[in-house]
């Protein structure tokens, strides 16, 4: 008999529904991936995070883009410049062993707070790549993350902590696909099918010249409908037998077209790793199994 | 046994609470989101689980920058250095026209700008400063914004027209203004 009580303990609590051998290779891509991006954003400390960079720890009160009640008195606290430099290293240090699966849950927690951190002291300079981090780490934080592709590796029983955090973390994204899809919605060049024309067009974002897409108008609006369609029913798809694979191989054309095409490199390999939440511990073994068959046959 | 069960009951408790932040904070606009966040925004602004996730929407946007020039303090300014005026007469763009491919300095240099520029407060809050403070002797900076509109698709298929033809008269600037980098002084001067 059907049970919502049953249907809800099942989808939250089900040890066997956590795929714990791709969430420890999103863990480890997730890890090596921000580790250097945020060293790359280290080389630039002074410009994004001193007294003299782009927002002075004085001048912080001033913004109000989203919020008037910002929570200032959270980095505030912080006023020496000399201690964020040292968070930073730190920071660095925690996605590194992150990375090689040797951070426990407390202090993956410990890294996705001091993230939030940085992400409030200088909220000009942030993108895409920083507010998925956000969310990443904080639901590695409840996953026990580190069974495969670690240096020690742990084998554990899965909890009841790990299989929430991984149902909050696929949640999580197929949402914010949804919101980015509908997003699209209100645009008229979404609806025109000249959103991609546009996009590839900007020579401040786009990687190369594009102009020569102009003599295929069909093509870049089948682009632009498809991206809203996999947004918008990625909640649905991702989630149905039988259309999750579809949407897989939708999502790293997705996501591998704008690393190819637009200049935000690192929030392109971000979500074509966090496509990996969707992805089954034996369909990643097949495919680690196919790519060692390959090396075999490699000519010496 | 009965700690389990406690820890269950918390659980089901904490999912229900950021189900609702998930799908409820990303729409600012909306009547629930004014309803409810009174009750979780004390947990999701500090942690920062704020974004609206709009990205390239409702449509793409185009290419945005300052373009803008130095005035420099003539009685500061030391004669040893080269001419004053060769050095006004230099045009910088902020940030660049043309992506850097695989920079990162160069997406976050492209956020500040808009984000610090965004509205009037912020850019004499954090904009103006930054660019008065890029160099020595400087007493104002002439600054126009400019939005490279893109060319429309059909208008740049066939016909002779070259793209770079087609941006150039898509090319449109808002006023230039003069600023001044006197602190506390934020009014334009000309």
């Amino acid at each position: 008999m059907f049970s919502s009580k049953k249907l809800w303990k099942d989808f939250w609590f089900q040890p066997n529904s956590v795929q714990i051998k791709t969430i420890s290779a999103f863990r480890l891509l997730l890890g090596s991936l921000l580790f250097v991006f945020y060293f790359i954003r280290f080389l630039s400390f002074d410009t994004y995070y001193s007294n003299e960079g782009f927002l002075p720890l004085s001048e912080l009160g001033k913004y109000d883009l989203n919020f008037n009640y910002y929570i200032l008195d959270y980095v505030q606290i912080l006023q020496s410049e000399a201690l964020f430099y040292v968070l930073h290293i730190l920071f660095l240090i925690l996605l590194a062993l992150l990375s090689l699966g040797l951070l426990p849950r407390w202090a993956t927690l410990l890294t996705f707070f001091v993230h939030v951190l940085f992400l409030h002291r200088n909220p000009l300079i942030n993108y895409g790549v920083d507010y998925y981090a956000t969310y990443f780490l904080f639901y590695l934080s409840f996953i026990q993350h580190s069974q495969f592709f670690s240096l020690k590796p742990k084998k554990q029983t899965i909890d009841m902590l790990t299989s929430v955090g991984f149902r909050l973390l696929q949640i999580q994204l197929v949402v914010a696909y949804a919101y980015a899809g509908f997003e699209k919605l209100k645009g008229q060049t979404w609806w025109e099918g000249k959103a991609v024309w546009n996009s590839v067009i900007n020579p401040q974002i786009s990687t190369f010249d594009f102009s020569w897409m102009s003599h295929i108008p069909f093509v870049v609006a089948v682009l632009s409908f498809m991206t809203i369609i996999f947004e918008v029913y990625a909640p649905v798809a991702f989630f149905s037998s039988k259309a999750r694979r579809i949407w897989l191989a939708l999502g790293l054309g997705f996501h591998i077209g704008i690393l190819l095409t637009l200049n935000i490199p690192f929030f392109a390999l971000v979500m074509t790793v966090g496509l990996l939440i969707f992805v089954k511990d034996e369909e990643l073994d097949q495919f680690l199994s196919f790519c060692k068959a390959r090396k075999w046959r490699q000519p010496r | 046994m009965k700690r389990q069960k406690w820890i269950f009951v918390l659980l089901n408790v904490f999912i229900v609470f950021q189900l609702v932040v998930i799908v409820v904070s990303p729409n600012r606009n909306s009547v629930i989101y004014d309803q409810l966040s009174p009750y979780f925004s004390w947990y999701s602004v500090p942690l920062h689980f704020i974004n609206p996730w709009s990205f390239f929407s409702p449509d793409p946007s185009v290419a945005v920058y300052w373009e803008y020039s130095y005035i420099y303090n003539a009685e500061t300014w030391p004669e040893s250095s080269e001419d004053m005026y060769d050095k006004e007469a230099i045009n910088y763009s902020y940030p660049s026209k043309k992506s850097k491919i695989w920079s990162n300095r160069f997406i976050r240099d492209l956020y500040f700008s808009r984000y610090a520029a965004i509205t009037e407060k912020h850019f004499n809050a954090f904009f103006l400063p930054w660019l008065c403070d890029q160099q020595d002797h400087v007493e104002a900076v002439s600054m126009v914004m400019r939005f490279q509109v893109h060319p429309d698709i059909e208008a740049s298929q066939g016909a002779q027209k070259t793209l770079k033809q087609a941006k150039t008269d898509f090319n449109r600037y808002v006023g230039r203004n003069i600023y001044s980098c006197l602190r506390g002084d934020q009014d334009v001067l000309f």
